[in-house]
This record gives C-alpha cells, structure tokens and sequence, in this order.
C-alpha cells in the first residue's frame, strides 16, 4: 500500500507528541514492508519479529526526543536495519563460542532465493538474469531491492544504507546496466 | 522540469529517478505524459525503454508471508503496558482540513486548487471537506468495521480508504469519501439527523435514505449494489468538478455501475452473491463465474492470479466458500476447480491437474 508523504509525516507527528493511535497506524501500516526488509537482511522469523518489537517500543519510549523526519518510511527501515544488524552480531559472537552451532548463521544478506523473476516467461532469459543477479554484490543488492521493491529515491536509499547519495546511485546504476547488458 | 538531452549515455537513463517512477508505474500524470511525449518523439529509445521495463520487473523481490500483525501488534501493547483503547487501534488519522479550506478560500476555483495539489506532489482527492475528518485505510486482506457517529455501520474491505467526519452535524449532510469497497448499512433520516448521507468517489455521488448498499470505487469505475432501501446515483463530468452528467435512482436488488461523464445509467438486476457476500463468514457463489472471483482476490488481496488453463476463467461455481482468509480460499477453489495451485509470494498459479 502506497501511503502518500503528507499522511506519513503527519502521523509520526502525531506519533511523536504522544498518539497512542498513531503508534498503531504506524505499526500496521509498515509492519509487512519492515517484515519482508528484516527477513531479506537476517532470514530470520523469530529476529525479524523481535526487531520490530525493539523498534516499535523505542518508538514509542523515545517519542518525545524524535525529530521530525522527511520519509517516515525511510526512517523506519533505517532503524530496523540497525537493529537487525546489531542482532545478528550478538548471534555471531554466541556462535562463535559454541562452534557446533555455526552452520545456522545464513550465509548471504539478500540471496537471489529472495529475488523473484516475474512475467519472465523465457526459461534461457529467466537463467540469465538469475545469473546476473548472482553475480551482483550484495551491497548492490540490496540498494535495489529498496529501489525496485519500496520505491525509494536514492537519497532515502544513501541514509537507510549509511552510504553517501552518489554511491547509492552508482549502486544502482551499476547494477541496472549489468542487468541489461545480460539480457541484449 | 528536466530538458530531456538526446545526447545522453543509454545508461543515465536507467538510472534517472524520474525514468524510474515512470517505468515503475509509480509517476504523477505529468512526469507520466512528459515521458511519453518523450517516447512518441524519440522512437529509437523504444528498444531501451523495453529493456528497462523487463529489468524492472525482473528485479522485483518475493514478498515473505507475514505474521499476524494483530497478534504481534498485541504483544507490544503488552511490553508497554499500553490500555486497552476505545477506539481500537486501526488505521485512524485525523486529518485536519484546515489547511486545504485556507488553500480553497484564498484561490477561486477548484481547478487552482487541483493544479496546486499537483505541483506540491500532494495527493488530495478533489473532496476538500472542512472541519475535522477522521480518514480509515486498510491495507490488502484487511476488513474493518466502523461506527459513524449517526449509529451508521461500515464495513471496509482490503486495499480501501473512507473518509467522514468524526461528528455528523444534525444540520449538515453527512458526507463521506471512498476509494475501494466497502458495505454500508446507514441510519435512516431520523429527527436527529435530518439530510442525506453521502459517499462520494471520483466519479460521483450515491445519495442515500436509510438503506444497506455496496460501493465499489476503482480507479475505472464506481459500482454500488442496493440490499435494502433506496439510493439515487449522480455520475459527475469529472472528478474534480461538481457538474452531473446523469443521475438514477436505483431499487431494492439492483446494481449500477458508472464513470466519469457517463451519459445514461441503467441500474441491472443479476448476480449479486458474490458482490454481497465479501464480508461475511462465507462468500456466496450463485453460478458466479472463475473470472470474477479471481478479479476480487486480485483487488482485495494484492495478488496476481494466473490460471494456466484457460477455459478453467469460463466456470462458474455454485455454493459458498469459507471466507477466513486467503490461503483457505485459494485451497478450497483448487479442490473445486480440481486444479493444483501453487503460489510464490504474491503470484498464485492454477495449473489443471491431470486425472
């Protein structure tokens, strides 16, 4: 669902002067665009789910030192990359005390199980772009699926990534004309 | 705006915000004509703007299944100790129209205001109503029902937006905004409240009088189904004027449905089972065709049906379907339909099994 900016920033607005109902709105309405960004960085029900709780209950603790924000949206994907991250690090280092668990940690942020080829009917076609997008790094990746999926421009892209504008652009870019110089 | 340069690198195309909101469908209308004056222009870029579409839509990720929003939602009510609120906690934004009436008072006609929406990338529907309005969203596969102030009682499917006011004024019409579908079952002109109710859409008004009806507003078009009572249908010219271009009242057991500028209505009698079944338990189907269920899932749900055989979109189907949720759905249609389904994130196919 497309919610337009100006409903976006009213209601974290509202959220952050203290609306119990803003908080809700927000949750139900991001809840499945913040589920699908955790489980595509962490494929992790359980982290997922955990994550936005942690985010949300952050939200809400801290809502009086929020700033305002330009992309509400943005913002919460931002966060609950962080969290997720923070997570997965916890778990690396309980891993890595008990060696007989490592093999659970998944290996790749964004594996092309999660990239779904659509309306490509050509089997031949449908084989060349999986291998493209297996060859495209991770970090290329994911700065196209929040292009591609969530429609973000590339300055939300550079602040959800910690990347500065132009290489979130460059990301893009690049992997756009790999894509296409595959598929001519 | 931006000059479109013709010397540009193939390259600096793809990667053009502007070029991607148009090929991602995503556009206002007037990036939308600006790119495709730019194509009817320049027919040698077609080969590109092909590729980019196929790129595009390749690089589209599967969606995971979600879990229970409301369940998780309930768990962070407790962590927090939040009460139990009255309202309960939907998609409710009061949104105070103040703002649009200032625009609206300080510039004449409405076409000003619309040009002025446009330019700020703001996206009001021509209803610019004032005082407080509550609006209420539903994301895909979501039904809510809601209590107006009237006593009224509204059902809203999936993927819909209804605006009213929080407080119906006993001297004011009591007039409300939908995008999507929803079911009404309105209080009758009582001494309290004296004046119509009314939904309206992008393509006119349904007045009402006491009644139960249907309203479904497309983009395409409005449709609305009469239960009970009494409603008369205005079509408009066009959305963002008030000028009619035809109008009916409509009977118990009829359906209409109408656009912008539509010049004769002609309400029908016919199969309403389905049409008026969406919010109860079990969907009724009275020889109601594949085709059309499929097109309701598709717009309540979000997803995109593919039937791999195509004379599966010709049956009908008599009876009634549990309606709980959308995999119980799709299960009972392919033991129907003795097909096999298989679903990918939002893609759900129906391949017919060879017995």
């Amino acid at each position: 669902m497309i919610v337009d900016k100006v409903t976006e920033k009213h209601t974290f607005n509202l959220l952050r002067k203290g609306n119990l109902q803003a908080l809700g709105t927000l949750f139900e309405q991001y809840y499945a665009i913040l589920y699908n960004y955790g489980f595509t960085i962490c494929h992790d029900a359980e982290v997922t789910k955990d994550s936005i709780q942690e985010l949300f209950i952050y939200l809400w603790e801290k809502r009086n030192n929020l700033s305002e924000v330009n992309s509400a949206r943005a913002y919460l994907l931002t966060s609950l990359r962080r969290i997720v991250f923070k997570k997965l690090e916890t778990r690396k280092i309980e891993i890595e005390r008990n060696s007989t668990l490592k093999k659970e940690l998944p290996d790749s942020v964004f594996s092309v199980q999660d990239m779904l080829i659509l309306k490509e009917a050509d089997e031949q076609r449908k084989q060349v772009l999986k291998k493209a997008l297996e060859e495209i790094p991770e970090r290329m990746r994911e700065a196209i699926y929040l292009k591609t999926y969530n429609n973000l421009s590339y300055k939300e892209i550079s602040e959800i990534m910690d990347i500065s504008y132009q290489v979130a652009r460059n990301y893009v870019s690049e992997a756009l004309h790999r894509l296409r110089k595959l598929l001519s | 705006m931006k000059k479109i340069e013709l010397k540009k690198e193939r390259d600096d195309f793809f990667a053009d915000e502007s070029f991607q909101l148009w090929i991602s469908g995503n556009a206002d209308s007037i990036t939308n004509q600006k790119w495709e004056k730019w194509l009817a222009q320049n027919p040698e870029y077609k080969t590109i703007h092909d590729q980019a579409l196929r790129i595009w839509q390749a690089a589209q990720f599967s969606s995971h299944s979600v879990p229970d929003i409301q369940a998780e939602f309930n768990r962070l009510r407790q962590t927090l100790n939040l009460p139990k609120h009255s309202p309960p906690y939907r998609n409710i934004i009061t949104m105070n129209n103040r703002r649009f009436r200032k625009i609206s008072a300080a510039i004449v006609s409405l076409a000003a205001v619309l040009l002025i929406a446009i330019a700020l990338n703001i996206s009001i529907p021509f209803f610019s109503p004032s005082g407080q309005y509550t609006t209420i969203t539903t994301v895909f596969g979501e039904r809510t029902q809601l209590t107006l102030s009237d006593g009224s009682t509204v059902i809203l499917n999936g993927n819909s937006t209804l605006k009213y006011p929080e407080e119906f004024s006993p001297d004011k019409k009591r007039i409300t905004y939908l995008k999507g579908e929803a079911y009404f079952d309105i209080t009758r002109k009582s001494a309290a409240f004296n004046n119509e109710f009314t939904v309206t859409t992008n393509h006119g008004e349904i007045e009402v009088l006491g009644t139960r009806f249907t309203v479904h507003a497309t983009t395409k078009y409005t449709e609305v189904v009469l239960i009970r009572g009494s409603v008369k249908a205005i079509a408009k010219e066009k959305p963002d004027t008030q000028n009619i271009s035809a109008s009916v009242i409509m009977k118990q057991g009829e359906y209409l449905r109408f656009d912008n500028g539509a010049q004769i209505l002609t309400p029908k009698m016919g199969n309403i089972a389905l049409k008026t079944s969406w919010w109860k338990n079990k969907l009724v189907l009275n020889q109601t065709s594949v085709k059309e269920i499929i097109t309701r899932l598709e717009e309540t749900y979000g997803i995109k049906v593919k039937l791999e055989d195509l004379n599966l979109s010709e049956k009908t189907i008599s009876g009634s379907i549990e309606n709980e949720s959308l995999d119980l759905i799709i299960e009972t249609l392919s033991k129907i339909l003795r097909a096999t389904v298989s679903r990918e994130g939002n893609e759900v196919v129906f391949k017919k099994s060879i017995i």
